[in-house]
């Protein structure tokens, strides 16, 4: 409760910023990919993989000077990862694909000649982890034969399949942190079209600094996030030149 | 000097983001307590044990146990007597029942601790208590020695007829017999599961029992009613399962889930995954009542039995609640790779406990408390006494009356 007033909070002190300088209101579509920060332990043959996701923006940005403005959004960020064993299991493990919605509050400086503009982003941003979906397999324990048929008394060649699975993530309120803040920083060139559009096209690096786990157990492994959003939108010059 | 301003201001606001940016928590120190070869005391014995349960346990989800707070209460303890090594009897004494004491309400039916100690090797294994704090505690042995005396009464009089038998001695007597009850019931016993290596072996006596035991589900004539008894049987094999229930249905049937670890978390579960009822081949489809008669002494792969009649449209519980403990598990270090979680020893302690989590088609789970049975029946030894099975003629009632 206390974070989300802190979130309306900025977010109204941004709206109330003084109009006599420039109001931009856009919309980005991205590519996403994401580690996983952790340790395995002794659970030697679990490795984490980065797996492609999407996402989407509406920034709006306030220009105070030519050079600085700052800039708040709401994004649709996908953080997907895998987890799969290696060597002789690798059959099992999932992919985990997740929805997370950002609220990023951030810092934007711009540099260049008036056309095309690089530019680069430093803030933070907080979220929640709105849904997950996880897809992968697993062996089952008891036998079957290997053409799904009925077998014989002298079936002597018992298989354990990898059963697949395809569904949605069931959170647990004591385990799953739903909630997440962190760090940004970006990169990226603004190509100013005619008349009140700009095109813009950049990388992103979503820095989580809140575990996925709840602060649950002794000795917990923690699991950070990071996120690479490489993306392309259109901004709008809402206010005057 | 405007542009240095600007470079100021992007430097600021860029240390103010890597500053926080370092601001996650530290990994944990990790230790393999199956490769712990370093335990020279009680105090680094807990720290092992304590953090073995702690990645490796798999009921953490469901179990009451609050791990953090033993920790918190019984590391001072233990730490009290890391002046002392394990040749002292009495600090051994008292260490080992701090380990009682705070394992003993784990819910994993399979848990049992023992540590090797140079004046003797200390056990504990809850569950035994547990058993003997239920109404109408019997042991497996009483079961046994009631049902041989009564089942030899049963075929003097004609009621058991066309049956064949093994009986093996050593460690683990193995039980098994398969005949015709009131001549129109096929009656299976088994009193653990231990079929898989007697499979093939035409010579062994288990393995001639199954296969009359099939012969009277193709052929018997007129048979009414099945009934797999699985009372006081100590489990087993998993694989064993189709060779016993995989005659009464046609495709792989979902009989039960199974979940494990997906993490080294606590909480970090993968989903539940379907297990499956094999198939096996029969002459014919018995359309008949398949009553799995089981008591609380049947244990484990006894219950996942009494599980797999419990899924199947015509079965039927009939009994005492088993034991409680429905997981697998191998007794193996090297099984630890293949499910990361359940056994652990090394040269201090071995801790026997379950490697993956079951519940029924329904999606509950009776680990710790036992499978309910669909008509409680209850052990009745003054009955046996008199050459009464109650049990078994309540399975025969159900079969004759559907209720």
């Amino acid at each position: 409760m206390k974070r989300i007033r802190f979130l309306i909070l900025g977010l109204a002190l941004g709206l109330a910023l003084p109009s006599a300088a420039q109001w931009r209101v856009g919309a980005r579509v991205g590519l996403t990919t994401t580690s996983v920060t952790t340790e395995n332990g002794y659970f030697y043959d679990w490795r984490y993989s980065s797996n492609p996701g999407l996402s989407v923006s509406v920034p709006v940005r306030y220009d105070f000077r030519d050079w600085f403005a700052v800039q708040a959004e709401v994004a649709y960020v996908q953080k997907n990862y895998g987890l799969w064993r290696s060597g002789h299991y690798e059959e099992t493990g999932e992919d985990l694909t997740n929805h997370y919605l950002s609220l990023p509050v951030l810092a934007h400086f711009s540099f260049g000649p008036a056309k095309l503009r690089g530019y680069l982003d430093a803030g933070f941003y907080v979220g929640g982890w709105l849904a997950a979906r996880r897809e992968g397999g697993r062996a089952v324990t008891f036998p079957l034969t290997d053409d799904g048929l009925a077998a014989t008394d002298d079936w002597d060649s018992p298989v354990y399949p990898t059963v697949s699975y395809d569904e949605k993530y069931a959170f647990d309120s004591r385990h799953d942190n739903r909630f997440e803040g962190g760090a940004l920083v970006g990169v990226g060139v603004e190509w100013q079209l005619g008349g009140r559009m700009a095109l813009q096209g950049g990388c992103r690096y979503y820095h989580s600094l809140s575990d996925v786990q709840k602060d649950y157990m002794l000795d917990r492994v923690p699991r950070y996030l990071g996120t690479f959003d490489f993306h392309v939108g259109l901004l709008f010059s809402a206010g005057k030149k | 000097m405007m542009k240095h301003r600007n470079i100021r201001n992007l430097l600021v606001a860029l240390a103010a983001v890597f500053a926080l940016a370092g601001c996650r928590d530290d990994m944990p120190r990790m230790q393999n307590p199956r490769t712990d070869v370093n335990i020279s005391n009680w105090a680094e014995a807990f720290e092992s044990f304590w953090s073995g349960m702690n990645y490796n346990y798999v009921f953490w989800s469901i179990d009451p146990t609050d791990w953090d707070a033993v920790y918190e209460k019984y590391k001072p303890k233990f730490d009290a007597l890391a002046g002392a090594e394990f040749d002292d009897p009495e600090v051994n004494d008292e260490a080992f029942a701090m380990i009682e004491e705070m394992t003993s309400g784990l819910i994993d039916g399979h848990y049992a601790v023992q540590f090797y100690m140079p004046n003797e090797d200390y056990t504990f294994i809850p569950v035994d208590e547990r058993l003997r704090q239920r109404e109408n505690y019997h042991t497996s042995e009483l079961f046994e020695a009631c049902w041989r005396e009564t089942a030899l009464g049963m075929i003097r009089e004609g009621r058991l007829t066309n049956g064949r038998t093994a009986d093996i001695g050593g460690d683990y007597p193995f039980t098994a017999m398969a005949c015709v009850l009131d001549g129109d019931i096929v009656y299976f016993r088994l009193n653990q599961f231990g079929l898989r290596e007697h499979l093939h072996d035409e010579t062994s006596k288990v393995e001639q029992v199954r296969r009359h035991y099939v012969e009277l589900l193709n052929a018997w004539p007129d048979v009414r009613g099945v009934v797999v008894d699985v009372r006081s049987n100590s489990g087993g094999y998993v694989d064993d399962l189709p060779w016993v229930l995989g005659y009464f249905v046609d495709e792989p049937h979902v009989f039960m889930y199974q979940r494990g670890k997906s993490g080294i978390g606590r909480l970090d579960y993968g989903p539940w995954i379907p297990q499956y009822l094999q198939p096996m081949a029969v002459d014919r489809k018995l359309d008949v009542p398949i009553v799995v008669l089981a008591d609380m002494q049947s244990v484990s792969m006894a219950e996942m039995a009494a599980m797999a009649v419990l899924s199947l449209p015509n079965g039927c519980f009939v009994g005492e609640r088993t034991s409680g403990m429905q997981g697998t598990l191998a007794v193996d270090n090297e099984a630890f790779e293949s499910v990361y979680a359940g056994y652990i020893e090394n040269n201090v302690y071995m801790i026997y406990t379950t490697q993956v989590m079951s519940c029924d088609v329904n999606g509950d789970i009776y680990e710790g408390v036992g499978v309910p049975p669909t008509i409680e029946a209850p052990f009745d030894e003054a009955a046996f006494a008199r050459g009464v099975d109650t049990q078994l003629e309540r399975a025969v009632e159900y079969i004759r009356t559907g209720r």
